[in-house]
């Protein structure tokens, strides 16, 4: 009566732990697919808005003129419309909760690193990027816009 | 009045057994049903990427001088129709794009006529901004700044994603900044 009780007790402890790890790698595996659909979307959306950004034009000029005219000449239109372009496409796409950055850094000529927007997006991990590149005079400046949620 | 008490015990250890294989199996096989819907709401996900991404780069709305970006093209959103959308993305979609008109900030200024100017003028152009463009009288460039395709399907959730894109107005050749909304019907409300 033991033995069988026994053997009873140790099937149905091996049938639980099957069950417990079909379990667990089903879990694994759907975790995965989620995750790059939201990288890849992700993506998408801050390259998107940094190119979508700098090919807008307004009354003071192209946005990618605006910036390059204020790292190289130090005008101010970039600096004064940029906040409020940033601030209603976010909202138009609904992530009123995104705070950016964008960070211009000479590529092939010494220079200093300009910035525009909330510096403390990069200061912990969390982050996602996009970068492109911008001509001026024969000069390179890499444009770099930081998204994180707040 | 021993063997009476061993067999007690034995049912007692099956029933509990059964129990117990019976709760595991009911919650995995929960947590699967949960999952299939989890999957078909990741499908529906991968369907309105890939509408995303075919709208922003099909020309017959957007404007092939800008490769870099999307730029969608306001005369070609005004003539197209929900049946040109179903056609070329599929049915179930809705498809919103916005264009966004700058507007003064009002909330530093003192005088409150002052004020009261600057939000009319703000009131305007955000009336600007949401007015549909069909091409016809106020409801043309540049006194308006939405196209929407499609109905939403209230009876099913639809899954939302919106992208910055740009829009180019071909009357006097500037390129604007918006939105591009897709929603795709997935699942039971």
């Amino acid at each position: 009566m033991k033995g069988q009780t026994s053997i009873m007790a140790m099937v149905i402890a091996m049938v639980l732990v099957v069950f417990i790890i079909i379990f667990m790698l089903s879990s694994a595996f759907s975790g995965q697919e989620d995750q790059t659909l939201k990288t890849e979307f992700r993506d998408m959306y801050t390259n998107n808005l940094l190119l979508s950004l700098l090919a807008t034009d307004t009354d003071c000029g192209r946005f990618s003129d605006m910036l390059k005219s204020e790292y190289f000449e130090g005008r101010t239109c970039f600096s004064e419309k940029v906040g409020a372009y940033m601030k209603g496409v976010l909202n138009a796409t609904g992530n009123t909760n995104y705070a950016w950055m964008i960070e211009a850094e000479p590529k092939d000529f010494e220079g200093i690193t300009k910035t525009w927007g909330d510096e403390s997006v990069t200061e912990k991990p969390g982050y996602w990027d996009a970068r492109t590149i911008l001509s001026y005079s024969g000069r390179q400046l890499e444009i770099k816009l930081y998204i994180r949620t707040k | 009045m021993k063997g009476q008490t061993a067999i007690m015990e034995y049912m007692i250890f099956v029933f509990m057994a059964m129990v117990i294989i019976f709760f595991v199996v009911a919650l995995i096989f929960g947590y699967q049903i949960l999952q299939g819907s989890s999957r078909k709401y990741s499908a529906v996900e991968e369907n309105t990427m890939f509408a995303l991404h075919k709208m922003m780069t099909t020309p017959l709305i957007s404007t092939p001088e800008y490769q870099k970006s999307a730029v969608l093209e306001d005369a070609k959103l005004t003539v197209l129709t929900c049946e040109d959308v179903e056609q070329l993305f599929g049915e179930g979609l809705w498809v919103q794009v916005k264009a966004f008109y700058e507007k003064p900030d009002c909330t530093g200024i003192q005088n409150l006529p002052q004020r009261l100017a600057c939000q009319q003028v703000r009131n305007d152009i955000e009336q600007t901004e949401s007015r549909e463009c069909t091409g016809s009288g106020q409801n043309d460039y540049p006194d308006c700044g939405t196209w929407t395709f499609c109905p939403e399907n209230r009876k099913e959730r639809m899954v939302y994603r919106s992208l910055p894109v740009n829009i180019y107005r071909k009357m006097d050749n500037t390129v604007m900044l918006g939105s591009l909304t897709v929603g795709v019907s997935g699942g039971a409300s």
